[in-house]
């Protein structure tokens, strides 16, 4: 009986060690295609961004954000062998806008593999506005419909930033708006490469995940400065920041505005 | 703060009663080992399989040298649902329901078998969700390399090294694993394997069990690996007989330390981490019967990168002697 009870213990074991040692099946992925999301996460210096919610910063001005969209464009994968997939370019212009609760952007038809490297545009390429109004039509409209657009001659807002701030100097809330874009003297428009703390593995019927963070806290308080309050009209009632040097400032600190958090490989929906 | 002070000075109260009435006992009985200071460290992956899991409840010590019983643990969590700093917490409970039983093999070697049951809850901003059913099933073997020759001298110790393997019995959910506890799961979906060690030294009624685990985990077949693991406790005990009784208050630290997940043989960025508990215990021992209870406190913990913390873990035991 002992020894039959220690036989089964033994057996028991070893079977185990033969089952874990067994599954490293090498896939082939040549000529297959997979899906990937892009999730934008929009927070102000580490907290989560809820319109409406006031947010203190380092230029000593409290913000409450009433709206946060932005234009994204450009979508190029690299895999971890430094190869990269550029989404086709007519298809690769998104909005993401915390109002519309617009936070996924839905890549398909990627060719399947490791992507360890994401690299999008904020905003719209030159190239791409030069096209013309007819040409891009339909995301015309649809900017529009987020408040991404000024007239088309003046072109596409690149983020549309808006709330209310107090500050030591006005402690009466004041309006403020942020409109990044381009203009006749200077192109605003960056691109933004992020690495991936771990691969997005591109498989047919999958659906790697890519979190990314977007701290908008960094679009007037990043490495430049913005005082709002030092950017009010000659009424002293609004801050309006749509041109000049601002634009250029904004442009660098949105370098440092995002951020991969995490990538999800499992199956099944997001947490 | 203040709860583990009410907690220790609890069982410090009994520990100090249980000294007074120390002459009232009759001498210990003729084994030592009858109280019996084992298997904290079996608990290796059984409260969820996970990072998060119940690696060093040191509910342990049994009344009896060999026994069947059923435990109860409770595991409360709270983890982030979300990667702000200000993202809601979430409360997740892990409840496990274990069969166990140790059985001798010779003299030297014994066997112990853990089967587990979980029902886990967690209550997410958009809905409770809840998992159950069989854990994963461990076995473990042990040789007694230090023995106590002679019950009659008053300071004996005993010395124990044993194997160990897990089965995934229990179900690993990749869908459960998002960027919240990836903890919340039934089993590691994985074989593992464990090296324990377990000194005890007693002196007259008093005793100190230190033990250490190692736990090696696999890749499972979602190509998802949980972070191999150590386990270790110490816990000072006060055994107090008479012919039919048995009561053996008790108090000790406890702490697991974890290594990083892997998925597809890459490092799952802030699943390393480490806790360290404060844990108290009374067992109580009639003629065949033995009950316990047992909790622990986190003094310090670091988990998961801070977005899940442990609250508190309590167990409750019924032992059958065989």
């Amino acid at each position: 009986m002992k020894t039959a009870f220690r036989n089964t213990i033994i057996a028991f074991v070893l079977s185990g060690f033969l089952i874990s040692c067994s599954n490293d099946d090498e896939e082939n992925l040549d000529g297959t295609f997979g899906d990937v999301e892009l999730f934008f996460d929009n927070g102000m210096n580490g907290d989560e961004l809820i319109l409406g919610s006031a947010y203190s910063n380092s230029n000593d001005e409290n913000l409450t954000v009433n709206r946060l969209n932005y234009i994204i464009s450009n979508v190029i994968l690299y895999k971890e062998d430094g190869s990269e997939y550029i989404y086709p370019k007519e298809k690769s212009y998104f909005i993401i806008s915390q109002e519309s609760n617009i936070h996924e952007i839905h890549l398909e038809d990627i060719p399947a593999g490791n992507y360890t490297k994401v690299k999008f545009g904020l905003g719209v390429d030159e190239q791409r506005y030069l096209q013309g109004e007819t040409a891009q039509q339909e995301f015309w409209d649809y900017a529009t419909e987020h408040n991404l657009t000024w007239t088309w001659s003046t072109g596409y807002r690149f983020i549309n930033f808006e709330g209310t701030f107090t500050s030591s100097n006005n402690t009466e809330p004041l309006n403020y708006q942020i409109h990044q874009g381009s203009n006749s003297e200077t192109d605003n428009y960056r691109e933004i490469t992020l690495n991936m703390p771990s691969s997005a593995r591109v498989r047919n019927n999958k659906l790697p995940i890519i979190h990314i963070v977007a701290d908008a806290n960094k679009i007037a308080d990043g490495t430049n400065k913005i005082v709002l309050f030092d950017n009010l009209n000659t009424g002293g009632t609004n801050a309006s920041i749509m041109g000049g040097e601002n634009l250029i400032k904004i442009a660098a600190n949105t370098m440092q505005m995002f951020v991969v958090d995490h990538v999800h490989n499992g199956e099944g929906s997001h947490d | 703060m203040n709860k583990y002070l009410l907690i220790i000075a609890l069982f410090s109260a009994q520990f100090v009663f249980s000294n007074q009435a120390r002459k009232k006992t009759i001498d210990p009985p003729i084994n030592f080992w009858n109280i019996n200071y084992k298997y904290p460290f079996l608990e290796d992956c059984d409260a969820c399989g996970c990072s998060a899991n119940g690696g060093s409840m040191g509910f342990s010590s049994m009344i009896a040298q060999n026994f069947v019983g059923l435990r109860y643990m409770y595991q409360s969590y709270k983890s982030r649902e979300g990667v702000f700093n200000n993202s809601p917490w979430i409360d997740e409970n892990f409840n496990t329901l274990q069969a166990w039983g140790r059985i001798p093999v010779s003299e030297r070697i014994e066997v112990t078998a853990l089967v587990p049951y979980h029902f886990n809850k967690r209550e997410k901003t958009t809905g409770n969700e809840t998992i159950k059913g069989i854990g994963d099933i461990t076995v473990m073997g042990f040789y007694t390399i230090i023995r106590p020759k002679n019950d009659s001298i008053p300071l004996r110790h005993k010395l124990q090294v044993g194997i160990g393997i897990k089965a995934p019995t229990g179900t690993y959910n990749s869908e459960n694993n998002g960027s919240v506890n990836p903890s919340f799961q039934l089993g590691t979906g994985s074989w593992d394997y464990t090296v324990a060690g377990e000194y005890i030294i007693k002196h007259k009624n008093l005793g100190f069990n230190t033990m250490v685990n190692y736990i090696y985990k696999t890749k499972n077949n979602k190509s998802y690996k949980f972070g191999n693991q150590v386990n270790y406790g110490g816990t000072l005990f006060y055994s107090l007989m008479s012919k039919n009784f048995a009561v053996v208050p008790q108090i000790g630290i406890a702490g697991e330390l974890y290594q990083s997940n892997e998925e597809f043989g890459e490092e799952v960025p802030l699943t390393e981490g480490d806790i360290f508990f404060g844990k108290a215990g009374l067992e109580l021992g009639y003629d065949k019967f033995s009950i316990g209870i047992n909790a622990m406190l986190p003094i310090s913990q670091n988990l998961t990168g801070g977005r899940v913390e442990a609250n508190y873990r309590f167990g409750v035991n019924l032992n059958y002697s065989l």
